[in-house]
C-alpha cells in the first residue's frame, strides 16, 4: 500500500493516470520503452493494493513459474512434461489456498486476509504459458515481458484473458492509431466508462434477497431482486471490457480478445457462453474440457463415452464456478450451469432424432421458439446469478416462504 | 482539421496525465490531510437505520475553522464508549448539529463538559433538526430497558417545514429499505437536478479531489485572497449566510412561521409524553443573527432587504411561545451568550458554536439539570 492512497480500481484517478500515460508513451517517439513503463505502471498499480505479507505471497506466486516456463521454452522434448506438469497442480494448489476457498482456510498459515487482487487471471495466462510454452519458442520471453504480460495494469483486475501470443503481436504494434480508429476506440471507452461507472451502480444491491421476507415485500421486490442484479453485472463487466480494449487500441494494440457478444439475447446456455466472458470460456474449452474430452475418447470405450462426456461438462463447470468465488454458492452456480449445458445437448439430440436435421433447424429458428427460449435461458441465467449475489441460506429460506 | 484534432486528443491526454499527476501529489505528499475535508458519517446504523455511523474515528478538517477528531461509540452517538450505559441513566440530550458537537473535539462539546463535571449525561443528538428520528431513538433506547433521569430537545433556528404523515413511537427495528425503493431512490436521485448544483457539485469536488480542496483551503488562509473572495461570493461568509429558510426572519410571513412552529411544538409534546413525569425541557439555540445584530445588518445590507420586514428573532420567538403555550419548560442561554460581549462564540466561517460558546451552554444547561 502507498501512504495517501486507496488502492487503484477501473474508476479512480490513479487508473485514468497511467492510461494517460500508457496512450502518450505509446504515441511518443519512445514507443520502444513502452514494455519499461508497463511494467513500472503495473507495478504501482499492484502496490497501491499490496501489503507486505501480500506482496510476499506475489512474489512466491509469480517468479517460480517464470523459471520453469524459461526451462522448458521453446523445448517439445517429453522429458520437460513433468516439471511442467507439476507448475500446474501447485499453482492450482497455492491459488486455492490463498484465495481461502471453503475447507482449506485451515492452511492459511498468515495471521490476516491476503489480498488477491487478480490473482484468478493471474494464474489463467501463468497456466497458459506453462500448458504453451512448447510451442511458443518464436516468441521472446524476458522476466519483464513475463510480468508485463500477467500483471498488465490494465487487465489486471478483470481481464479479458489474453494469450501470450496475441500479447506478443500486440506489443509489437504499438503505436500511434490512425485517427478513425483513435475516435473508435475514445467513443468506445467512454461509452464503456458511462455504463461501468455510471449506469451500473444503480441497479447494484448486494444480498437483497433476504429483504423479500419482509411483510412489506411486493411483487416489485421480486422482480428489482431477479433482475437488477444480472443488469449490473453485464454493464459494469461488458463497460470495463469496452474501456480496457479501448485504451489498448489507443496504444496501437489491437490483439485485445473481446469478452461479449450480446449475451442476454442467448437462446439456451451453450449459446449464453458462447456470448459471455468470451475470453475466460474459450480458455476453459482449450485447456479443460477439450483435453478431457480427447482423453475420454481415448481412453474410455464407446457404450460409455457418452456418460464420460457428461461428467467432463460437470467438471468444467464446476470449475468454472470455483474460479468466480470460493464459497459453496459458485459451486452450485457450475454445476446447474453444467446440468444445464447437458440438457440442452440431450435436448438437441433428441429434435434431431425426432424432426431430423433440417426439421430440427427449421423448429429452433422459428420466431415462437426463439421467444421462448430467449426467455428461458434469460430467466435460468438471473436465477442463477442470484447464487453470486446471495447465501444459498437466504435463498432456501425465500423458497421456503414462497412454496 | 485530422491534425488539429489529433493534437487536441494529444493535449487531452496530457491534460489528464498532469492532472493525475498532481492529484496524486497532493493526495501523498502536500496535502494528504484532504480526506478530513468532508468524512462520511451517516449511513446505515445496525440501531436506527439512517443515522450516525458507529465506532467512528474521524478527522474533521474545515481551516481557518477546526481540525479536530470525532468518534461515535458502538451506538453511533458522539459520546464516551465506556461508561455510555451510566450516561443512559443520566440526562438525555437530543439535538442537531450544533449539540452533535460539529467542528469540536469530542471533550469540548457541552455534553461532554457536563459529563466532565460529574452529571452523566448521554449526547443523542444527530445531524439536522428531526423529531422523528429522535423519538425513533427514544422508543429503541426505552425499548432496550433505558431510562433517563431528565431530557433535553437542543432545538438551532435551522428547522425546517415538516412533513404531516403520522411518526411511529413505538420502537422498531432499523428498517432496511426494500429491493424496489432502493433502486427507484437511486434512480430519482440521479434525475433530481439539486444532484447538478453548484453547491452538489462544490461538495463532490470536495470529497473526491485533493487538488480542489489544497487549492481552496490555501487561498482561503490568506486574509486578503480571503475577503476578496468574501466580496466575490465565492467563498461562504457566514455573515451572509441564513441558518434555516431566509424566509423565516420575513415579518410578513409570520403567520407561516408561527405554523411551523406549532407543528414542531406537537412532536415535542408528543416526545414528552413518552417519558411520563420525567423532568422535560427544550433548550432554544439562537441563529448567529439573532446572537449578534451587527452580523445581521451586513446580512440585510449585502441583499437590499429593509430591517423595516426583517427579525431575526422571528424563529426563535414563535417557537418560544408555542412551547411555553403547551407548559413546555424552555431554556435559554441567549442573554447568557451576549452577556459575555464574545465577538466570536461561533466558528469563523461556520454558524455553529465554539468550544467557548459551548462552555456557556454547558453552564446554563447544567444549572438546569441539578436542579431538577
Amino acid at each position: 500500500m502507498i501512504a495517501g492512497l486507496t488502492p487503484f480500481s477501473a474508476e479512480s484517478v490513479g487508473f485514468a493516470t497511467l492510461v494517460a500515460g500508457s496512450v502518450l508513451v505509446a504515441w511518443s517517439p519512445w514507443r520502444d520503452k513502452f514494455l519499461a513503463w508497463m511494467a513500472v505502471a503495473s507495478l504501482v498499480f499492484l502496490a497501491t493494493w499490496l501489503d507486505i505479507l501480500s506482496v510476499g505471497v506475489f512474489l512466491a506466486f509469480l517468479v517460480p513459474p517464470y523459471f520453469v516456463v524459461r526451462g522448458a521454452w521453446g523445448n517439445e522434448k517429453t522429458g520437460v512434461q513433468a516439471p511442467l506438469v507439476l507448475t500446474v497442480v501447485w499453482q492450482v494448489v497455492f491459488f486455492i489456498v490463498v484465495k481461502g476457498y471453503t475447507g482449506v482456510e485451515g492452511l492459511q498459515f498468515w495471521d490476516h486476509p491476503v489480498v488477491t487482487i487478480g490473482l484468478s487471471y493471474i494464474l489463467f495466462r501463468q497456466l497458459h504459458m506453462v500448458i504453451e510454452c512448447a510451442n511458443c519458442g518464436a516468441l521472446p520471453l524476458t522476466f519483464p515481458r513475463y510480468l508485463v504480460y500477467t500483471l498488465s495494469f490494465w487487465t489486471l483486475l478483470a481481464g479479458p484473458i489474453q494469450r501470450y501470443p496475441a500479447f506478443c503481436q500486440g506489443m509489437a504494434e504499438i503505436g500511434r492509431p490512425e485517427l478513425d480508429v483513435t475516435l473508435a476506440a475514445l467513443h468506445r471507452g467512454i461509452n464503456g466508462a458511462i455504463k461501468a461507472f455510471l449506469i451500473a451502480p444503480l441497479f447494484f444491491q448486494p444480498d437483497n434477497i433476504i429483504l423479500l421476507l419482509e411483510p412489506s415485500a411486493t411483487w416489485t421486490d421480486g422482480a428489482v431482486v431477479l433482475y437488477a442484479f444480472p443488469i449490473y453485472l453485464y454493464l459494469n463487466f461488458s463497460g470495463y471490457t469496452d474501456l480496457i480494449i479501448s485504451v489498448a487500441r489507443l496504444c496501437g494494440m489491437n490483439t485485445m480478445p473481446e469478452n461479449f457478444n450480446k449475451p442476454y439475447l442467448a437462446r439456451n446456455i451453450q449459446d449464453f457462453w458462447g456470448r459471455w466472458h468470451l475470453s475466460f470460456s474459450h480458455w476453459m474449452r482449450d485447456y479443460v474440457f477439450m483435453p478431457l474430452n480427447l482423453a475420454v475418447h481415448r481412453k474410455l470405450p464407446k457404450s460409455i463415452q457418452s456418460v464420460g462426456l457428461g461428467l467432463v461438462v460437470i467438471v468444467t463447470f464446476v470449475i468454472v464456478g470455483a474460479w468466480h468465488g470460493t464459497t459453496v454458492e459458485f459451486l452450485i452456480f457450475g454445476v446447474l450451469h453444467g446440468v444445464a449445458v447437458m440438457t440442452v445437448s440431450l435436448f438437441g439430440g433428441a429434435l434431431k432424432g425426432l424432426l431430423g436435421r433440417q426439421g430440427k433447424k427449421r423448429f429452433v429458428d422459428h420466431p415462437a421458439w426463439t421467444a421462448v427460449a430467449w426467455v428461458l435461458t434469460f430467466h435460468f441465467v438471473s436465477l442463477t446469478i442470484l447464487l453470486m449475489n446471495n447465501e444459498i441460506g437466504d435463498i432456501w429460506r425465500v423458497v421456503g416462504a414462497l412454496t | 482539421m485530422g491534425r488539429a484534432l489529433k493534437r487536441i486528443i494529444t493535449l487531452g491526454f496530457v491534460g489528464l496525465l498532469g492532472f493525475g499527476t498532481l492529484e496524486l501529489a497532493a493526495r501523498t505528499l502536500f496535502f494528504p490531510e484532504w480526506v478530513g475535508l468532508s468524512p462520511r458519517t451517516i449511513g446505515a446504523n445496525p440501531y436506527f437505520g439512517a443515522f450516525t455511523l458507529p465506532d467512528l474515528n474521524i478527522r474533521r478538517f474545515s481551516p481557518a475553522n477546526y481540525d479536530v477528531v470525532n468518534t461515535t461509540n458502538r451506538f453511533g452517538f458522539r459520546d464516551r464508549r465506556e461508561g455510555f450505559e451510566a450516561d443512559l441513566n443520566g440526562v438525555w440530550v437530543f439535538g442537531d448539529s450544533n449539540t452533535f458537537g460539529m467542528g469540536l473535539n469530542d471533550g469540548e462539546v457541552y455534553t461532554a463538559l457536563m459529563d466532565q463535571a460529574g452529571l452523566p449525561t448521554a449526547n443523542l443528538a444527530g445531524l439536522g433538526v428531526d423529531m422523528r428520528r429522535d423519538m425513533r431513538i427514544s422508543a429503541q433506547l426505552t425499548a432496550m430497558g433505558n431510562r433517563p433521569k431528565a431530557v433535553l430537545v437542543a432545538l438551532s433556528m435551522n428547522f425546517i417545514p415538516v412533513p404531516t404523515e403520522p411518526e411511529k413511537t413505538e420502537a422498531v427495528p432499523a428498517e432496511m429499505p426494500l429491493p424496489a425503493t432502493q433502486l427507484g431512490s437511486k434512480l430519482s436521485n440521479v434525475m433530481r437536478s439539486e444532484a447538478f448544483s453548484f453547491l452538489s457539485i462544490k461538495s463532490i469536488l470536495l470529497r473526491n479531489v485533493a487538488l480542489y480542496g489544497f487549492i481552496k483551503t490555501r487561498l482561503v488562509s490568506i486574509p486578503m485572497i480571503r475577503d476578496r473572495l468574501h466580496s466575490m461570493g465565492v467563498v461562504q461568509d457566514v455573515d451572509l449566510l441564513s441558518r434555516g429558510p431566509a424566509w423565516m426572519t420575513d415579518i410578513s410571513r409570520r403567520a407561516e412561521v408561527k405554523a411551523i412552529a406549532e407543528t414542531l411544538a406537537d412532536r415535542v409534546a408528543t416526545m414528552r409524553g413518552l417519558f411520563g413525569g420525567i423532568p422535560f425541557a427544550v433548550l432554544l439555540l439562537p441563529n448567529h443573527h439573532h446572537l449578534y445584530p451587527t452580523r445581521f445588518t451586513k446580512y440585510l445590507t449585502r441583499f437590499g432587504l429593509s430591517p423595516e420586514t426583517q427579525d431575526a428573532a422571528q424563529p426563535y420567538e414563535a417557537i418560544k411561545a408555542v412551547l411555553e403555550k403547551r407548559n413546555i419548560q424552555v431554556l435559554e442561554v441567549l442573554n447568557d451568550l451576549r452577556g459575555t460581549q464574545d465577538p466570536q462564540l461561533i466558528f469563523y466561517n461556520d454558524a455553529h458554536f465554539n468550544s467557548k460558546g459551548h462552555r456557556i451552554i454547558a453552564g446554563v444547561v447544567m444549572d438546569w439539570a441539578r436542579t431538577e
